[in-house]
């Protein structure tokens, strides 16, 4: 226990109250609850590959190495449903409000290059080559959206417009994949954000993907600093207070707000569970 | 006999003067002491009466000639189809949304029925203190602070801040630049602020429509971000309640986020 203290002291309440001289009611708190502890940041997620299946492994590990396993959750499956639920799922090339020429889950095409590298087929079932698709691409483009649709969105095509505009589409599984892709692109732009992104506990990573696909790099760097500094300070309870998004539906930005409160829960359980740790278990142990 | 170049100049000017008189004309619609602009229509009906506004909540949408309807649907299985404003306001109630890739047109409709709406129920102000009312980068920024293109929780706090000490909206948009917009002078801008957001703000009627006998102008505005889905539309009513007192939101509807 008071090994677990040392260590994990630099980011609890512990040692901080040591420095302070208030050592007695600190550590008598701590005692009494494990509140003090569980009040500091969340101790670093155990690597997933040193996870097992036998229960006192993982519980030896995580006492030897300070660290918390989390339930496993397959982040870019989950982001994939999310993205497709908040975009859409357009098999067909397809205007969007802003004229981007767009397929899939919202997957923007700047250009006939970009559309000729997908596995589009004709339908209904041939592999399209590739001056077909470049033709297809030229062809959306240029059934343009109305000139009003800039200023006035009521005015725009819907997706459906585009429907018929060429035999064009792409399979569910090329959509995926394409997906998959884009979020590997928001993956980057998370780790500019925030170093330590691929340390989080998947929660916080399912959640920063939507907070990163609904707001872009930018908006959510410049204009959410208390959840920036929240989420660098691993106090998931604080970013679920601040990652309120104003103008979005509900049921949105719950799910934000769940994901993090969620993993502030496992975080207080996991140093509750790490306080237990018996005195002894102090040297790393390797995966088992 | 004024000379062959006071005459050139004379016609120039007059031909401008034709040139621009129409277009205002065309611009502008209405009577009974309302009035409406080149945006508010609802799809292909562009009523030239106020009384035509109250027979439009069940008619169906067609644009540009060709019929619009929404296909919407929640779980479990519940499903319609939005063809008119009445359908829309029902499919609300129920939850019902359309296809994701297909909201953002799907919600400008929406915000066109909340025109509607209050249209219909417009009367002629007894009093008006707005004077004339445009849109501009300096009146832009004389707007109330409440239009803000707000999202996170920072931002409200600033917003909080700046309406305490009654700023305006041009408090808030540090760095941002304004662009006149559109076809019709004075109804359209476009905010580019700092952060990556974009604010689109049309000025769509003016008219009593809050009934305390005072003008009101009706603002819709749209907002985005750029690299990400984030879109909000509302509306909003607008109004001085005095000869040379401060713009006030008489009233707000967030159309994508109800509850806000």
């Amino acid at each position: 226990m008071a090994d677990m203290g040392k260590r994990n002291g630099r980011q609890g309440g512990s040692a901080a109250c040591r420095r302070l001289a208030l050592c007695i009611p600190c550590l008598l708190g701590s005692w009494m609850a494990g509140a003090a502890f569980a009040d500091g940041p969340p101790p670093p997620i155990c690597p997933a590959q040193a996870q097992t299946a036998d229960p006192d492994a993982a519980a030896r590990y995580e006492c030897a190495n300070s660290c918390a396993f989390e339930s496993p959750i397959d982040v870019e499956a989950e982001a994939l449903a999310e993205f497709g639920k908040y975009e859409g799922r357009v098999p067909y090339m397809y205007l969007d409000t802003r004229s981007n020429v767009t397929v899939g889950i919202g997957d923007m095409l700047p250009d006939a290059s970009v559309a000729v590298g997908l596995p589009f087929v004709e339908r209904p079932a041939t592999r399209a080559d590739d001056p077909v698709i470049a033709t297809g691409f030229t062809t959306v483009a240029s059934n343009a959206q109305p000139a009003s649709c800039d200023t006035d969105m009521s005015t725009c095509h819907g997706s459906s417009y585009y429907g018929n505009v060429t035999d064009l589409i792409l399979g569910d599984d090329d959509i995926d994949t394409i997906a998959r892709g884009q979020i590997a692109v928001f993956g980057t732009e998370l780790e500019v954000v925030y170093p330590d992104f691929d340390g989080y506990p998947s929660k916080v990573q399912l959640a920063l993907y939507d907070m990163i696909f609904n707001l872009g790099q930018t908006k959510l760097q410049k204009s959410f600093p208390s959840f920036d500094a929240a989420i660098m300070a691993r106090d998931w309870q604080k970013a679920a207070d601040e990652s309120h998004r104003s103008g979005i539906q509900q049921e949105r930005n719950d799910y934000v707000r769940n994901l993090l409160e969620e993993a502030a829960s496992d975080g207080r359980a996991a140093s509750i569970r790490l306080q237990q740790c018996p005195a002894a278990s102090s040297s790393r142990t390797p995966a088992p | 006999m004024p000379s062959p170049l006071i005459r050139i100049a004379c016609l120039v000017l007059l031909a401008a003067l034709c040139a621009a008189r129409p277009a205002e004309a065309a611009a502008t619609h209405g009577g009974d002491g309302v009035e409406w602009y080149g945006d508010m229509h609802l799809g292909d009906a562009r009523p030239a009466a106020l009384a035509d506004w109250k027979n439009l909540q069940d008619r169906a949408w067609r644009q540009d000639g060709r019929s619009v309807s929404f296909a919407v649907s929640a779980p479990p299985g519940r499903a319609g189809i939005v063809d008119n404003c009445g359908k829309l306001a029902a499919a609300a109630r129920d939850g019902l949304r359309p296809q994701a890739q297909d909201a953002a047109i799907y919600d400008a409709w929406g915000l066109k029925c909340a025109a509607v709406r209050l249209l219909s129920a417009a009367a002629a102000p007894r009093h008006d203190y707005l004077g004339h009312f445009a849109l501009d980068n300096a009146r832009v920024r004389a707007l109330p602070s409440g239009l803000a293109f707000s999202v996170s929780r920072d931002d409200a706090r600033k917003l909080a801040a700046i309406a305490g000490r009654k700023g305006t909206l041009g408090d808030y948009l540090a760095g941002a630049t304004i662009d006149v917009a559109g076809a019709d002078p004075g109804r359209h801008v476009v905010i580019r602020d700092a952060q990556g957001g974009t604010q689109r703000l049309a000025v769509l009627a003016r008219g009593d429509f809050d009934r305390d006998g005072i003008a009101d102008v009706l603002v819709a505005t749209s907002s985005e971000v750029a690299g990400g889905d984030y879109r909000t539309s509302c509306l909003y009513v607008l109004s001085r309640l005095s000869a040379g007192g401060a713009l006030q939101i008489r009233r707000k509807i967030s159309i994508t986020a109800p509850a806000d």
